[in-house]
């Protein structure tokens, strides 16, 4: 009991702080020099009102999940957890207030703005703990139901020694969906992580993940997004151990007006270390994409390996994609390479396929398709692997029919 | 009987500059005609004109595809009206296997001429069959689309698609150049095997050699822009011996 008052009152200081540089900073901006190209101010409004959940009507989440049946499901309302199915074993899930050295943990630099905006308005805080191999993948979704509500959530993965997931995040609907993941992973572990973002195109979308590995930890990550609206997909990976490994893999199409922005910051602490970035971005329209891929080796960090590629596929003269290369290297026996290229469909492929019968329209999305292929293919080693492609692939379709 | 192609007095330009110039040239069903000429006279111009590609215009002149005109015709309603192009260098799809090409390219030319679509099962078979008579094994298939294919490698399999497709009208540029003396072999046969009465081909060719195999019925000279001459078989072995020099002369004259 006194433990918990302190931890309430820990957690409200806290909490009152992030408030206090909310009320001064605002929401992400141009200020800040990893916002140049993402300013929010004008995008959202000066604060939300958190309103209490309301669920008058089933909300159908079918189509919006990444589809796989036997994954165990949880599932976020308008920031607040609404479904938890039975867990299974190895798996358990606490309160965030339960855990009041993850909060000081997690909020470790408050001048960062995803941090102290989500601390501010933060609805719901969750802990969860993998101690075993779980074959079932997790799906974690996010919907918000109208364009006023907005999700603040905070969840807190732990991964034992040995421990493996395959975690699916999928984020639909409306308003404003704020998440930031603190991913712990001790030794051997390995944690595959899907996440699909196909919110409507009004929603405003700040995912911020932070991937702490160590000794022969892996960490794999696959992004897909299908959205309208702004998003910022932000990965952040420190390699504390020898023998950690993260490959982060992201596919992106956007159109319309839609504002795109992937982010990644690998730190490389330990030496004999291993990352590999791939950004797959096709724009259309006035749709604008960023990537900005920082690389850090640190000075003891000897014989790391790191490739970071950003290629990106431009289907109007209207669109405009940044990439933002960073590499700050202090070890001298590295093997980092950046490679980026900024491209239109190719005519000649074009009209080869079309020379086989195949129809211009079909021909234009099947190299499309091609172009994010490697990245979908990650998914093989994921738990329901096969079923993941499927329905990726058909709503990848779907999507680029539709705005073709 | 009136002619399979019939090919009247074609001009096309690329960009400024006129490439072929009053082109006629007539095949029938069941023919097969080879054309030879130097390097740069139009031979693959020819065979992209034919095909529809871009960038090619016809300033004068017609292509007639079973008394059809070809001229205003987009490339995927010319395959689906029986033409095919065998190129002189196919293209590397990345990211779409060989097989879902080939899948989707054989239905669509089947919606297109009215058939029924083929089921994955029986259309794995029906690849698999002419894929094992080709040489090219099951691993070609699923790769994606000529992407690190050999030379060879991409010619076969532009064969392959001859005939999964089974077009009126195949034209082959230089499918024989780049092919060791087996797959050269190989591809002559597979050509030869779609010979019949109802189809027509175009060969275009540097080497006696793949007509050895092919013996065509007619041979053309190509040069210019102009079929300059139009033979027996014979003519094949002539140019073999004394190359284009008489030829070539005639045009810049
Ligand atoms: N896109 C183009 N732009 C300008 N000139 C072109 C273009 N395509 C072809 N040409 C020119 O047209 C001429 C004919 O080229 P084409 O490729 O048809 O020759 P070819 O007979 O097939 O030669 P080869 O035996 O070397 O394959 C050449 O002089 C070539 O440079
Ligand atoms: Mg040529």
């Amino acid at each position: 009991m006194e433990a918990m008052s302190s931890f309430n009152s820990l957690f409200n200081s806290m909490q009152q702080e992030a408030k206090d540089i909310f009320a001064a900073q605002g929401w992400p901006n141009k200020r800040n020099e990893d916002w140049h190209y993402t300013d929010l101010s004008a995008r959202l409004p000066a604060s939300f009102q958190n309103q209490p959940l309301e669920l008058s009507e089933d909300v159908p989440l079918e189509n919006l999940t990444c589809g796989v049946d036997d994954a165990t499901q949880l599932t976020f309302i308008n920031g607040l957890l609404s479904d938890v199915e039975d867990l299974p074993e190895g798996l358990t899930i606490d309160a965030l207030i339960a855990h009041p050295e993850l909060v000081k943990q997690s909020d470790d630099d408050m001048t960062d703005p995803l941090l102290y905006s989500n601390l501010a308005h933060l609805e719901t805080g969750i802990v969860i703990d993998v101690t075993g191999v779980i074959d079932r993948p997790l799906e974690i979704h996010f919907h918000n139901t109208a364009a006023e509500e907005a999700s603040f959530v905070r969840i807190i993965f732990r991964l034992a020694a040995g421990a493996s997931l395959t975690l699916l995040e999928s984020h639909s609907g409306w308003g404003h969906t704020q998440l930031v993941s603190d991913i712990y992973q001790a030794e051997d572990s390995m944690l595959r992580h899907l996440r699909l973002h196909q919110a409507e195109d009004t929603q405003v979308s700040l995912l911020l993940n932070r991937v702490s590995l160590d000794a022969q930890a892996h960490y794999h990550n696959v992004a897909v997004s299908l959205s309208g609206g702004l998003g910022r997909l932000e990965t952040r990976v420190t390699f504390n151990a020898p023998g950690s490994h993260a490959g982060l893999a992201t596919a992106l199409l956007s159109g319309g007006k839609q504002h795109i922005d992937v982010t990644t910051r690998l730190n490389h602490l330990s030496p004999d270390t291993t990352s590999d970035t791939v950004a797959r971005t096709i724009l259309d329209d006035e749709a604008c994409g960023i990537f900005q891929g920082k690389v850090i080796v640190h000075e003891d960090a000897q014989r790391v390996e790191a490739t970071q590629k950003s290629d990106a596929l431009m289907l109007s003269t209207e669109a405009m994609m940044n990439v933002k290369p960073e590499l700050e290297i202090y070890a001298d026996d590295v093997a980092c390479a950046h490679g980026s290229a900024i491209g239109e469909i190719d005519h000649e492929a074009l009209f080869f396929l079309r020379s086989r019968g195949i129809g211009e329209t079909a021909a234009r999305v099947m190299l499309v398709e091609g172009f994010i292929a490697e990245i979908l293919g990650r998914l093989d080693d994921f738990a329901a692997g096969a079923t993941l492609q499927e329905n990726l692939s058909k709503r990848v379709e779907t999507y680029l029919k539709k705005s073709a | 009987m009136s002619a399979l192609l019939e090919i009247k007095n074609l001009h096309v330009s690329v960009g400024e500059t006129e490439i072929l110039k009053g082109l006629n040239l007539s095949i029938s069903a069941g023919e097969v005609h080879a054309i030879m000429g130097p390097n740069g006279s139009g031979k693959s111009t020819l065979s992209y004109v034919l095909a529809g590609r871009d960038g090619y215009e016809i300033t004068q002149g017609d292509i007639l595809l079973n008394g059809v005109s070809l001229a205003e015709m987009n490339p995927e309603d010319r395959a689906i009206a029986g033409l095919f192009l065998a190129f002189q260098y196919p293209l590397e799809i990345p990211g779409v296997t060989n097989m879902t090409f080939l899948k989707t390219s054989v239905n669509a030319v089947r919606r297109g001429r009215g058939e029924d679509e083929m089921d994955a099962a029986s259309f794995l078979r029906f690849v698999r069959d002419k894929a094992k008579a080709l040489r090219l094994d099951d691993d070609m298939l699923k790769r994606p689309l000529n992407v690190g294919f050999s030379g060879g490698e991409k010619k076969r399999n532009e064969i392959l698609q001859m005939s999964v497709l089974e077009p009126t009208m195949a034209i082959l540029d230089e499918t024989d150049s780049g092919l060791d003396i087996d797959a050269l072999k190989t591809v002559a046969e597979g050509v030869s095997a779609m010979r019949d009465a109802q189809r027509g081909m175009l060969v275009i060719t540097h080497y006696q050699r793949l007509l050895d195999y092919i013996k065509p019925d007619i041979v053309h000279i190509l040069a210019g822009g102009q079929i300059v001459k139009t033979g027996s078989p014979e003519l094949a072995l002539e140019l073999e011996k004394s190359g284009y020099a008489d030829y070539i002369g005639e045009v810049v004259a």
